[in-house]
């Protein structure tokens, strides 16, 4: 563990009655981006939550910028937080939320608006900045979070799943604002259950799974991982034996399965090259494609992987 | 890595970011439906008062102390619960709870400033509608709007006390069961201020007998005659509180009230949508 690390969990635990959401996580966060990956129920939320102050930690102890966050006032002025749901207050503009925001952290009151406003365009929204919040689409009022989150330059910016509900366009503007915050020397910590979301911020990611810390480490090394997994692609076709004939031949394919009339599964370790290949099998072949899904590529198979419990 | 510097700001003292959250919370409220529903409601009570007594069924001060000392105490009571109660819950329900204590100020002034708001509404519609049936009640008699000025003052000291304390009761018992906030109020009410407060001697202990003393007619609890003679017998005859005692009674409800919501939200985890 770093001696510099902003975020420090030691022997960390939190669980609700009977339910164990985070168990004995030890781990130094240091500055920069870092992502926080996990599936669906994984504990990234009860995690972001002690870490911001809102929850005490069952067991161990959370340190950030080496002081305790529960009920710490003066330590709230240097973490920012965003998460995916609630938090705004629909009866306000995103100005008026954002300049109280800056007015509590000490900004002058004839200045918060300029500043707010100066937030809110740092995310594209201007066109918003005096628009009841209840009449901002989901996207806008997820952005509308991480201006808020951001406009006060915190320390240690806390976002979890950032990207929800944000379109494409928004999407690269928000990318770019986290790497910023990262290459400033702020400590950016970012949850996510989507592995490729994460990779396009930051190379260094934390892997949470049923509240144990499986993994820590570099990004690319996760890919890999989840490269030579056994991946399966199912094909929907018409016609879905002739597909397979049409594919026997190639290396990367290492078995085919026929869950339904209409669907092929391929079982592959080299998913790329096969997605690449099918497209082009299927048209020499005059095989009609309807659909072409993974129904393994998700982090919650990668975890299921890593701790043995998958094939 | 480069660490680019930030410019420190001092955050606001805590009794100003009180006062901010005092503002913001009126924003919210002002453009609510709930303070429309309010106002609506405590119109009505005023103008069927005005038509009672413009219809000459009893004199202007009868029609309006008649009026606030039978209807304004569960007028007090029902704003209370629409604004105090849910202030906590209905922030939980929406996850703005933990945006409120994110703040870079103690909990007890977020909650104290949220606190300002709820008595700020809801004292406010009660002594405007005391006003307006004041003079709506008077719109017969104009002349006598000056001579019962005194009864006006009372009413609005009464209503004043009823609303901080009301607020400040619901507030705390809102927060204490977050999930259900107008359990612990409506158990209240139907202990203290309906089962107590229509019970001899023990209406002493509720919030309405002492708005009543304040409004200088407490709303003894009659039985017939018979009943009434065997009660002072045996010694249970409610006892006659002075103005001051029964302020001071709605003080102590106030402050308590305030003082245990602020110990109730400044240690608990409120833990909203998925775990």
């Amino acid at each position: 563990m770093s001696e510099t690390a902003a975020i420090e969990l030691r022997k960390f635990s939190k669980w609700y009655g009977r339910i164990i959401a985070v168990n004995d996580v030890s781990v130094g966060i240091d500055r920069g981006v870092t992502g926080l990956l996990g599936p669906n129920g994984a504990g990234k939320t009860s995690l972001l939550r002690c870490m911001s102050g809102q929850m005490r930690p069952s067991l161990g102890a959370v340190r950030i910028l080496g002081q305790d966050p529960w009920r710490n006032p003066a330590l709230a002025r240097d973490i920012g937080l965003c998460t995916d749901q609630g938090w705004l207050m629909d009866e306000l503009t995103p100005a008026e939320l954002i300049g109280f925001d800056l007015r509590l952290r000490g900004v002058e009151e004839g200045k918060t608006r300029d500043r707010a406003i100066e937030a809110l365009e740092q995310f594209d929204l201007g066109h918003a900045v005096d628009r009841r919040i209840n009449t901002l689409s989901r996207g806008t009022r997820q952005r509308v979070k991480l201006a808020q989150a951001f406009a006060y330059d915190p320390e240690v910016l806390l976002l979890d799943e950032p990207l929800t509900g944000i379109d494409p366009v928004a999407r690269a503007t928000t990318v770019k604002r986290i790497k910023e915050r990262g290459a400033a020397g702020r400590c950016v910590l970012v949850s996510s259950h989507v592995l490729h979301e994460v990779e396009s911020m930051t190379e260094q990611v934390l892997l949470l799974h049923k509240g144990r810390l499986v993994a820590h480490g570099n990004a690319m090394e996760i890919r890999d991982l989840l490269d030579q997994h056994p991946h399966r692609i199912a094909v929907e076709c018409d016609r879905p034996r002739d597909l397979a004939r049409a594919m026997v031949d190639l290396p990367s394919v290492q078995g085919f399965s026929f869950p339904s009339e209409s669907v092929v599964e391929l079982h592959t370790k080299q998913p790329d090259e096969c997605y690449a290949a099918v497209p082009a099998r299927a048209l020499e072949a005059n095989i009609k494609i309807r659909r072409l899904t993974s129904p393994d590529a998700t982090l919650e198979m990668l975890f299921r992987y890593l701790v043995g419990e998958g094939s | 890595m480069a660490t680019k510097k930030r410019i420190a700001l001092v955050p606001l003292p805590p009794l100003a970011a009180a006062w901010e959250v005092t503002r913001l919370e009126l924003t919210r409220v002002v453009r609510g439906k709930a303070l429309r529903a309010a106002v609506v409601i405590a119109g009505l009570l005023v103008v069927a008062a005005t038509i009672s007594c413009l219809a000459g069924a009893r004199d202007s001060l009868a029609t309006f102390a008649g009026s606030v000392r039978s209807l304004f105490p569960w007028l007090a009571i029902a704003l209370s619960m629409l604004f105090a109660a849910r202030v906590i819950s209905d922030d939980v329900d929406a996850g703005v709870i933990h945006y409120w204590f994110m703040l870079p100020s103690p909990r007890w002034a977020v909650t104290v400033g949220k606190y300002l708001c709820s008595a700020a509404v809801v004292t406010g519609v009660l002594v405007g509608s005391t006003v307006l049936l004041y003079l709506g009640t008077h719109i017969a008699e104009p002349g006598l709007v000056g001579s019962h000025a005194g009864d006006l003052g009372r009413a609005v000291l009464a209503m004043l006390g009823a609303g901080l304390s009301y607020t400040a009761v619901f507030l705390f018992l809102g927060a204490a069961v977050a999930d259900l906030p107008y359990l612990l109020p409506l158990i209240h009410v139907a202990v203290l201020e309906v089962g107590a407060g229509s019970s001899p001697v023990l209406e002493i202990a509720s919030i309405r007998h002492h708005v009543g003393v304040v409004l200088g007619t407490p709303a003894q609890v009659a039985a017939d005659e018979t009943v009434d003679t065997v009660l002072e017998t045996l010694g249970l005859v409610t006892p006659e509180v002075p103005l001051w005692a029964s302020l001071l009674v709605m003080a102590i409800v106030f402050a308590s009230g305030l003082a245990l919501g602020v110990i109730v939200t400044e240690f608990s985890e409120y833990r909203t949508g998925k775990p």
